[in-house]
C-alpha cells in the first residue's frame, strides 16, 4: 500500500498546495520552475508543425526511410522556428511544439508558419525526389502549422529525472487542433486573436493580395483563418 | 537548409538492435538508429481544451500536474520508460518479455488512480464538481529509435507503427478508457487478459488502425 499512499500524498498535495506564480517574459528551462505548485504565467503564441498522414507513411515505407523524412521535416520546422525568434518546446512523435513571445510574437510566428510550407514544398519534397528515384511520382509530404495565442500557465510536470513542462491555456490545445484542419492546400490555420495581431507585412503578400481566407472553425465556434500562401526563407 | 535536408536523405542509417531505450545522446544527429521490439503506451486526458475553456489556468494545471504525475509513477513501476510528455499526454516505450502485460497492468493502473485517487481528492479540495476522464492506447511493433531536431533542442523520434497507433487508439470513440491492439492481446499473459475468469477486454471494433481489432476495457488493477 505504500505505493498508493505515495501517490495518494502527491496528488492531494498538487490539489491543495497554492500556488507561487510570477510572470515571465522568456520561455523557462525546465529547471528554473520547482516541482512543486510553482508557475510562470506567459502571453504566447503557440505553434504546432504537425506531419500529416504518418500512419500512412509508417505502413507503406521502410522505417529507414519514413525516419528520414521525420528528420528532415522537424529539422527544417526547427530551425525556421529558431531563426524566428521561436523557442522550441516540446517534441512528440512527428510535431514540435513552439512558442513565440513579445509583441511581434503573432507575426514571427505566421512567417515561421509560411516559411515551414515553404520549405517543405521547395526543399524537403524535391530533395525527396531527388533521392529516392523510385517514389511514386506523386509522392510529396503533407504538412500542417496552427497557431494560437493567449495567456499561458506553465508548470512542472512529471516526477523526479522525467519531468518536462505543462503549457495550459487556449492556445496550447487550440494550435494543436488546428493542425487537423489541413485541407489540400491550406496547411496554416490561425486564429482571429492571431491574425488581429499579426502585422500587415504577413496579411498581405507584395502585390497586395490577401494571403488569408476567414473560415468558421465549427467544433468550437471560433473565427479562423486559412492561408496556401508561402514565405520565402 | 537544402544541404542539412539531403545530407539526411543521402546518408545511410548506421543501425544497430537494442534491448534500452537510448538516451538522445547515446545517438548521433546524424542518421543513426537504434531497432527495438517495443510496446508503445500513450495515456491522454479528455477533453482537456474544454477543461481549460471553463475553469482557471490554476485549477487545470493541477488536474494536468495529478494526472501525469500518477501516469508517470505508475509506468515506471510497471518498468516502463517515459519518452515524451506533450501538452495533457504522456507517451512511454516498455521493452522485454513482458512488456505487453506490463503496459496493459500500467493502463488499468492508471485507470485506479484517476478514477480512485485524482478524482476524490479533486472533490474533496474543490467541490467543483468536474470529473478527470482519459485514455491509454497500446500497441506494439519494431520501432526505429533516431535522433531528430537542431543542436539544443533535440529528441527521439520513434518510427513504427506502434508509436503511430498507440496514439490513434486514445482518439478513438469509444467509452473504454484502455484500448489495445489484437497484437497485444495475443502477447499478453493471462493476468492481463482475465480478472476472477472474466475476460477484461471486449471488442471496439474490428477495423481500427491498419484494419486491425482493437479491444477495450473499463477494468482497473489497483496501485
Amino acid at each position: 500500500m505504500a505505493f498508493t499512499d505515495d501517490l495518494k500524498s502527491e496528488v492531494g498535495g498538487i490539489l491543495a498546495a497554492a500556488w507561487s506564480t510570477r510572470e515571465g517574459r522568456q520561455v523557462p528551462d525546465t529547471t528554473s520552475i520547482r516541482l512543486g505548485n510553482d508557475a510562470v504565467t506567459l502571453n504566447g503564441t503557440v505553434l504546432y508543425a504537425d506531419l500529416a498522414e504518418s500512419t500512412n507513411l509508417v505502413t507503406r515505407f521502410k522505417p529507414e526511410f519514413v525516419a528520414k523524412v521525420y528528420k528532415c521535416y522537424l529539422n527544417v520546422a526547427c530551425r525556421i522556428i529558431r531563426q524566428k525568434n521561436g523557442e522550441i518546446t516540446a517534441f512528440d512523435g512527428d510535431r514540435v511544439m513552439a512558442v513565440f513571445l513579445g509583441d511581434m510574437r503573432s507575426t514571427n510566428a505566421a512567417r515561421a508558419a509560411l516559411a515551414i510550407a515553404h520549405a517543405v514544398r521547395h526543399v524537403v519534397n524535391p530533395a525527396l525526389r531527388d533521392n529516392f528515384k523510385d517514389l511514386p511520382a506523386d509522392f510529396a509530404i503533407k504538412q500542417a502549422v496552427g497557431l494560437d495565442e493567449s495567456a499561458l500557465f506553465i508548470a512542472r510536470t512529471g516526477i523526479r529525472n522525467a519531468n518536462d513542462l505543462v503549457w495550459v491555456g487556449r492556445a496550447a490545445n487550440y494550435a494543436a487542433k488546428l493542425c487537423s484542419l489541413r485541407d489540400g492546400d491550406y496547411g496554416t490555420w490561425i486564429t482571429k486573436a492571431v491574425y488581429d495581431r499579426m502585422d500587415a507585412t504577413v496579411k498581405t503578400s507584395a502585390d497586395g493580395r490577401p494571403m488569408w481566407e476567414a473560415r468558421t472553425w465549427t467544433a468550437y465556434s471560433e473565427s479562423v483563418f486559412r492561408s496556401n500562401w508561402s514565405w520565402q526563407l | 537548409m537544402n544541404q542539412e535536408v539531403s545530407d539526411i536523405f543521402v546518408r545511410k542509417w548506421e543501425t544497430r538492435d537494442g534491448v534500452v531505450v537510448p538516451e538522445p545522446e547515446d545517438l548521433g544527429l546524424a542518421n543513426d538508429g537504434v531497432y527495438l521490439d517495443a510496446t508503445v503506451l500513450y495515456a491522454d486526458m479528455s477533453a482537456s481544451t474544454d477543461l481549460v475553456d471553463a475553469y482557471p489556468a490554476q485549477f487545470a494545471a493541477e488536474v494536468y500536474k495529478a494526472f501525469l504525475h500518477c501516469a508517470a509513477k505508475v509506468i515506471r513501476a510497471q518498468d516502463g520508460e517515459i519518452t515524451a510528455y506533450d501538452g495533457d499526454r504522456i507517451m512511454a516505450v516498455f521493452l522485454g518479455k513482458v512488456k505487453n502485460t506490463a503496459a496493459i497492468h500500467a493502463a488499468l493502473s492508471i485507470n485506479d488512480c484517476v478514477r480512485n485517487i485524482v478524482n476524490p481528492s479533486m472533490e474533496s479540495v474543490y467541490h467543483k464538481g468536474y470529473t478527470l476522464s482519459h485514455k491509454v492506447g497500446i500497441d506494439t511493433s519494431k520501432l526505429l529509435v533516431a535522433r531528430t531536431g537542431v543542436r539544443g533542442a533535440n529528441d527521439l523520434v520513434w518510427v513504427g507503427r506502434a508509436a503511430n497507433y498507440a496514439a490513434k487508439l486514445t482518439g478513438l470513440d469509444s467509452k473504454a478508457s484502455t484500448r489495445i491492439t489484437k497484437t497485444v492481446y495475443d502477447r499478453c499473459l493471462d493476468e492481463a487478459r482475465y480478472a476472477k475468469g472474466e475476460n477484461m477486454w471486449y471488442t471496439i471494433t474490428n477495423s481500427g488502425p491498419g484494419g486491425l481489432t482493437v479491444y477495450g476495457s473499463n477494468y482497473f488493477w489497483s496501485v
